[in-house]
């Protein structure tokens, strides 16, 4: 039993590795790196049973373009792979991103924020971008942060999102690039 | 203990599954979905010198997310994995964009010239860094911004024509092969 033990250990952390690494060197360093942010909160006794939390983006663009000139856009994915469903308040939850300089608030319900350029988005991507009400189980959800302010020197270290649902505080998505890819 | 190996091949499945995108149904209609874009320059002189070019477009933030309100923009990654270098040209070189709505646009490489309003108002920083490289040497990878007007692009690109001016015989044609990459 030992050594399936062993093997399963072995085997978890060459997958671990094939997942977190990108496929080729980069030959010019910086423009085309992207950062990876993760968290997982466990749902069961199952080591497959929990609730990731993953973005992907990269810095130059986050930087480089904006919603209407007021806002940086990132994509938060949730998904359920256990039998819990994870609820979710547009008015309780919050999100704050962690930068070299602190924490900054952003946002989460553009709605109620900035009313104004809501309205003005068209119907379905309203539709497509509104706060999720849950992660179901066997769900994947987006969450759509809105950062304000229009200059942003590097990508946020870290995103703190407390989910009022959740008593066990914030979940801390954090940049886990590798070091090598930076 | 016969059955003990099908625990660590359920994991290795699982997280294999995971890796290939496969894991849980979406919920909200795959909007995270990513259109990947691939396209290949051959010197075609038996040499084994190849280019590969590729890019991803998010449909939701390419919709979203702007330039100052005047450009979406779309990086095209250049990856020079033969030994001689692949010459640019930010004056010579063009870029065609046919979009799914079949509509062809004209893209911006050269932003600083072609829009210097834009241009100037960006940090200098960033300016230095999307800037249009005047080459990509044997073995490295430089990237290409692809600036569209807003007016013109409000629907996602098909393909890239891409043509330079070292090689105007070769116009390079970058396609979205999102459909071949999921299979």
């Amino acid at each position: 039993m030992s050594t399936v033990r062993a093997g399963t250990v072995a085997l978890l952390t060459a997958l671990t590795l094939l997942l977190v690494a990108d496929l080729p060197a980069r030959a010019n360093g910086s423009k085309a790196t992207r950062v990876r942010y993760s968290a997982v909160v466990p749902t069961g006794s199952a080591p497959d049973q929990a609730w990731q939390f993953d973005a992907d983006l990269e810095p130059l663009l986050l930087r480089l373009a904006t919603v209407r000139d007021r806002y940086r856009l990132v994509r938060i994915a949730i998904r359920n792979t256990g039998d819990r469903k994870l609820v979710l308040s547009l008015t309780a939850d919050r999100m704050e991103i962690e930068l070299a300089g602190g924490l900054r608030p952003a946002i989460l319900d553009l709605g109620r924020h900035d009313p104004d350029l809501w309205d003005s988005l068209p119907a379905d991507v309203r539709t497509l971008i509104a706060y999720p009400r849950s992660v179901d189980a066997g769900e994947e959800r987006s969450v759509f942060v809105f950062i304000p302010g229009v200059e942003l020197t590097a990508a946020p270290l870290a995103f703190r999102y407390t989910i009022a649902s959740l008593l066990t505080g914030p979940v801390v998505i954090r940049d886990m690039t590798p070091a090598r890819k930076r | 203990m016969r059955t003990a190996w099908l625990l660590p091949l359920a994991v290795v499945l699982t997280l294999v599954a995971v890796s290939l995108g496969v894991g849980p149904a979406r919920g909200n209609g795959g909007e995270g979905k990513v259109v990947v874009y691939r396209g290949t320059l051959a010197a075609g002189d038996g040499a084994g010198q190849e280019v590969q070019f590729d890019a991803e477009v998010q449909p939701l933030f390419f919709r979203l997310a702007t330039v100052r309100n005047a450009y979406r923009v779309v990086r095209i990654r250049i990856r020079n994995v033969g030994s001689r270098p692949l010459v640019l040209s930010a004056g010579g070189d063009a870029v065609e964009v046919q979009l799914r709505s079949g509509a062809t646009v004209t893209g911006v490489l050269d932003l600083g010239t072609r829009d210097a309003a834009v241009w100037d108002a960006l940090p200098a920083d960033l300016r230095g860094l999307i800037a249009y490289p005047q080459r990509v040497g044997g073995g490295e990878e430089e990237s290409v911004f692809v600036f569209l007007p807003v007016a013109d692009s409000a629907d996602v690109p098909q393909v890239f024509r891409y043509t330079l001016r070292s090689r105007p015989d070769r116009p390079v044609v970058i396609r979205d092969v999102s459909a071949a990459v999921a299979h």
